[in-house]
């Protein structure tokens, strides 16, 4: 099918206006960092020069390097956790039959569909009894438990779309179940299992309610966390505000860029393949 | 290397997937170091029955036994069975030198015994310049080799094949059945061989078993399917063009019945036919009318569809009421639809079916 020259400028015009109110946004954070600190700003202005210096002075005032720090842990557990018990679960949810196996995805599905907000004051209550809060343990137990609900339902969308001659032929020529999965299908599920550890590791990152909740110690704080104790102590100042939230962003926009060719790859594959 | 070639056989085997039952009491034993051919339409069971035997789907009632040894509760692994899948199944990460050891690692088999085999198997399919090629790098008929390999390469008691030639071009297909029949005398495997291509089965099996609706109708060598066939179907499915069918009344003359419904009259010897039967009759035993000897006829029809292939033409003739018959010349003639065609039937070449079950009579009478 071939557009015609008014269907190409209709859709380009439509394309265009969403690149704008997707990168606006953005725009306008980027270069509201660069004017000094402490600058009063009445709108959208254009700093006078390029200056890094507020970037440098929100990651000392706000403790960055800590923050930082034990975002990275959180992320990184929460990634691994979930990658390792998604795998086998979507493959087992994917491939196998069993026994209840539909009634416990459905328990699985629950983890996507209750809203979060909904359990954190019973989860709180919990994890102060088993004086697990002010732990790093009380952002990443939740959270991998949170992921575990996408990450199997998106990994047995996965290996539902392999074709099951695959798994079979192996399983014929004499590898294990366990083998089946980690030689034969892992490495073709490289772009999903990819996307999911990039969705993961973003929403991990971004977390704040949670963090807000079951940290009070500072030196447990993530990312997030400390731009809004920054917003409340600098009040207005809203170049460094915004410095820090690109310095926040900048994690998550890093990892996108570096894995957005399999990411996209993992996206599509499921629309393509059915 | 498998020692002596193994039997396989199949007791009673019944497979359901929900209400339908896929399988229903297949019985079949498979002399070691047999090709046998298991052929039918699609839908009929046979997949299901080869992945019963590979142990892919559980068998749901029956017995199945490699080398006398009860399978059915094995998983796969556990059968020593190798397997081709109609789309290869070739791992796509993989290179063809990780294809064809994937298995014999598997199996723990040390790396240089590893190395040995596959260079093996390679130089016998003439795989030796791809091993470091991945799937997608390729041919079709290239992979088609790699997945045989990949079969070759463990040396396991049994060959399961599904399908496997049927993504090929016509060509190709026929070098590869030449090719697989002629790797299953070499290693003398007892194999099974899935299709649904009668040629392929009349011109690959040692027996052929022909499979219709989970039940197995008749297993016999190529020749006997052909010339003996059990019933209806079986009569109508092997044989291309396939046999045509009429249904004609009986009448006694003598020690002979006259099988007749106006336009076609047939002669018979045989002790006992029903009121009224089906009879069949293969293309080559059609021609147009010349007053040769063991000629029945003459008859006339009207052609309703002409067939050229060159080094023969078949005529559709429809010869009255419920009867159209497949007419076999030699080289191309020409004829035109809609001309009348007088028309011979050459004697003691028919078959006779029951009406109502389907079930074989008599054959060439």
């Amino acid at each position: 099918m071939t557009a015609s020259g008014v269907e190409r400028a209709v859709t380009y015009a439509v394309l265009a206006l969403f690149s704008v109110l997707a990168l606006a946004p953005i725009a306008v954070i980027v270069l509201t960092a660069m004017h000094p600190p402490g600058a009063l700003l009445t709108g959208v202005e254009l700093p006078h020069s390029v200056s890094l210096a507020t970037f440098r002075s929100a990651w000392d005032a706000g403790g960055f390097g800590r923050l930082m720090a034990s975002s990275v842990l959180v992320s990184a557990s929460v990634v691994a956790l979930t990658t390792a018990l998604c795998i086998p679960a979507g493959y087992a949810f994917g491939t196998m039959r069993f026994p209840g196996a539909t009634p416990i995805f459905y328990v699985m599905l629950a983890g996507m569909v209750v809203p979060f907000e909904s359990l954190i004051v019973p989860l709180y209550y919990t994890f102060r009894d088993a004086g697990l809060t002010d732990t790093y343990w009380a952002l990443i137990l939740p959270q991998t438990g949170l992921s575990i609900s996408f990450g199997t339902f998106w990994m047995r969308a996965f290996f539902r779309s392999v074709p099951v001659e695959l798994a079979d032929a192996a399983r014929v020529d004499g590898a294990s179940s366990w083998r089946v999965l980690w030689r034969v299908l892992v490495p073709i599920g490289r772009p999903a299992i990819l996307t999911m550890v990039v969705l993961v590791f973003m929403w991990t990152w971004n977390e704040f309610l949670l963090a807000l909740v079951m940290i009070s110690d500072q030196s447990h704080r993530t990312a997030p966390l400390g731009l809004s104790t920054f917003q409340s102590r600098y009040g207005v100042d809203v170049p460094s505000v915004s410095a820090a939230a690109v310095l926040v962003a900048a994690p998550v926009v890093v990892v996108y860029l570096l894995t957005q060719r399999q990411f996209l790859r993992g996206m599509l594959a499921g629309s393509i393949r059915g | 290397m498998s020692s002596s070639p193994v039997a396989i056989t199949f007791e009673g085997v019944v497979k359901r997937f929900g209400p339908v039952t896929a399988v229903d009491g297949l019985t079949l034993d498979i002399a070691g170091g047999e090709f046998m051919v298991l052929v039918g339409p699609s839908g009929c069971g046979k997949t299901t029955a080869l992945r019963l035997l590979a142990g892919l789907e559980a068998v749901s009632a029956g017995r199945i036994t490699i080398g006398g040894r009860e399978v059915q509760g094995l998983p796969p692994r556990r059968r020593d069975v190798a397997m081709v899948f109609q789309d290869y199944a070739l791992y796509p990460q993989m290179t063809v030198y990780r294809n064809l050891a994937f298995g014999l690692e598997s199996r723990k088999v040390p790396r240089a015994e590893v190395r040995a085999q596959v260079e093996q198997a390679a130089r016998r399919l003439e795989l030796d310049g791809l091993l470091d090629r991945k799937p997608r790098e390729l041919s079709g008929g290239q992979r088609q080799r790699v997945a045989l390999g990949r079969a070759l390469v463990r040396h396991p008691q049994a060959f399961l094949m599904d399908e496997p030639l049927s993504n090929l071009d016509a060509k190709l297909r026929v070098d590869m059945r030449a090719e697989i029949a002629a790797l299953q005398r070499e290693t003398g495997v007892t194999t099974l061989f899935v299709t649904h291509d009668q040629v392929e089965a009349m011109t690959m099996g040692d027996r052929i078993a022909v499979m219709r609706a989970g039940v197995l109708e008749q297993v016999d060598t190529p020749d006997r399917v052909y010339a003996e066939p059990a019933n209806v179907f079986v009569a109508g499915f092997i044989g291309s063009p396939a046999m045509a069918f009429c249904e004609l009344t009986a009448r006694r003359q003598g020690d002979r019945f006259c099988l007749g419904n106006g336009a076609l009259q047939l002669e018979v010897g045989v002790e006992e036919v029903p009121e009224t039967v089906t009879v069949g009759l293969r293309p080559e035993h059609v021609r147009p009318w010349s007053a040769e000897a063991g000629m029945a006829g003459p008859f006339e029809g009207v052609v309703d569809s002409v067939e050229v292939l060159g080094r023969e033409t078949f005529l559709g003739v429809r010869a009255g009421e419920g009867v159209r018959l497949t007419a076999r010349l030699e080289g191309s003639a020409r004829h035109e639809l809609g001309e009348r065609l007088r028309f011979g039937v050459e004697r003691g070449t028919a078959h006779l079916f029951d009406t109502q079950s389907g079930a074989a009579l008599a054959h060439s009478v």
